[in-house]
């Protein structure tokens, strides 16, 4: 009786873990579309540019008038970290790509400007540790 | 009379490296592609060229729709932005970060990196939760494959129609510069000289 509670703990524990990973590998395999559609040249890194480039390309569809500015009727629903909405303020290109920049550098752990798919899904890197 | 002849000589290559390295003044260029048109604007870019602010919707890369030569910056495929040449551009520190990192926190859970943007959550940035039907993203109306083998002329037929094209992904080794190795017209890409690449068709 005892052998047949370990059998099926051992067995919910394998199936736990068998789940457990085919989440990972789901969420990898979204993080990698992802990164190949940002990745234009296709050699396996996602310059400053690249990034610049799709991110301009959400900012100017939020800018529904196109006036080069995001008012706070244009942008989506943001949380902040307690959970709270954040109403939109006004958000000039200028300000948009400043922030993004530092966006990008603070994905680019190992500092050589350009994002790996570990960076890129935010994963800890063999430099950072 | 040897040793004054070399030392004429030091000075002579210190004042012509002095005369050559005259401080190159810093400034920006605005530079617009107007209907996908190659435009060039004169600037001083022996100290170099960076890209400070894009501000087109169509995509600025450098090499295929932005570059510099010697007598200035050239844009191209409705690629419009501004230009700092000469000394190392500073960040201005004006801006309102607050809303600007949400829209950009924003942006990047639209794009799909999501693990990145919950990183910059734990920073205590902002966090995108997407909602049901939010119809952002980069989604192209239609992606076609356009291959030019052996270096040869290639032209595939799409409904480009008054749509733009940018390179979606480059397949090739050879470079694909806009008009030069690749292009478009209303019915169709064009590409040679090796580019391969699967081009977007954007409205």
């Amino acid at each position: 009786m005892q052998n047949l509670r370990g059998i099926v703990t051992a067995l919910a524990v394998i199936l736990g873990l068998g789940a457990a990973s085919s989440v990972r590998a789901a969420l990898d395999q979204t993080a990698q579309k992802s990164f190949d559609s940002v990745d234009v040249d296709g050699d396996g890194k996602v310059s400053w540019e690249e990034y610049r480039n799709r991110m301009l390309h959400v900012f100017h569809q939020m800018d529904h008038n196109g006036d080069g500015r995001l008012t706070p009727d244009e942008t989506p629903p943001v949380k902040d970290k307690s959970g709270q909405p954040v109403k939109g303020g006004t958000v000039t290109i200028e300000a948009y790509t400043a922030s993004i920049e530092t966006a990008f550098k603070k994905a680019d752990t190992n500092g050589d400007g350009a994002l790996s798919p570990d960076e890129w899904a935010g994963a800890p890197t063999k430099s950072a540790k | 009379m040897r040793k004054l002849v070399l030392s004429s000589l030091v000075a002579a290559a210190a004042l012509a490296t002095s005369l050559s390295a005259a401080p190159v003044r810093a400034d920006t260029v605005v530079c617009e592609s107007r209907d996908g048109q190659t435009n060039h604007c004169p600037a001083d870019t022996r100290g170099g060229v960076r890209l400070v602010t894009q501000y087109s919707k169509h995509g600025c890369y450098q090499g295929d729709s932005w570059g510099y030569d010697r007598r200035g910056v050239w844009v191209s495929n409705g690629c419009r932005a501004q230009f700092q040449t000469g000394e190392p551009y500073s960040e201005p520190n004006d801006h309102d970060h607050k809303h600007a990192a949400a829209a950009a926190a924003v942006a990047l859970g639209v794009l799909g990196a999501v693990a990145l943007a919950n990183r910059h959550h734990d920073d205590n940035e902002y966090r995108y939760e997407p909602p049901p039907n939010h119809d952002y993203g980069y989604a192209p109306e239609q992606v076609v494959r356009c291959e030019s083998i052996d270096n040869a002329d290639q032209y595939c037929g799409a409904r480009i129609g008054r749509g733009r094209v940018e390179i979606q992904r480059q397949l090739s080794r050879s470079a694909c510069r806009f008009n030069s190795s690749w292009g478009y017209d209303r019915n169709g890409i064009w590409v040679n000289q090796g580019c391969r690449a699967d081009f977007a068709v954007l409205r």
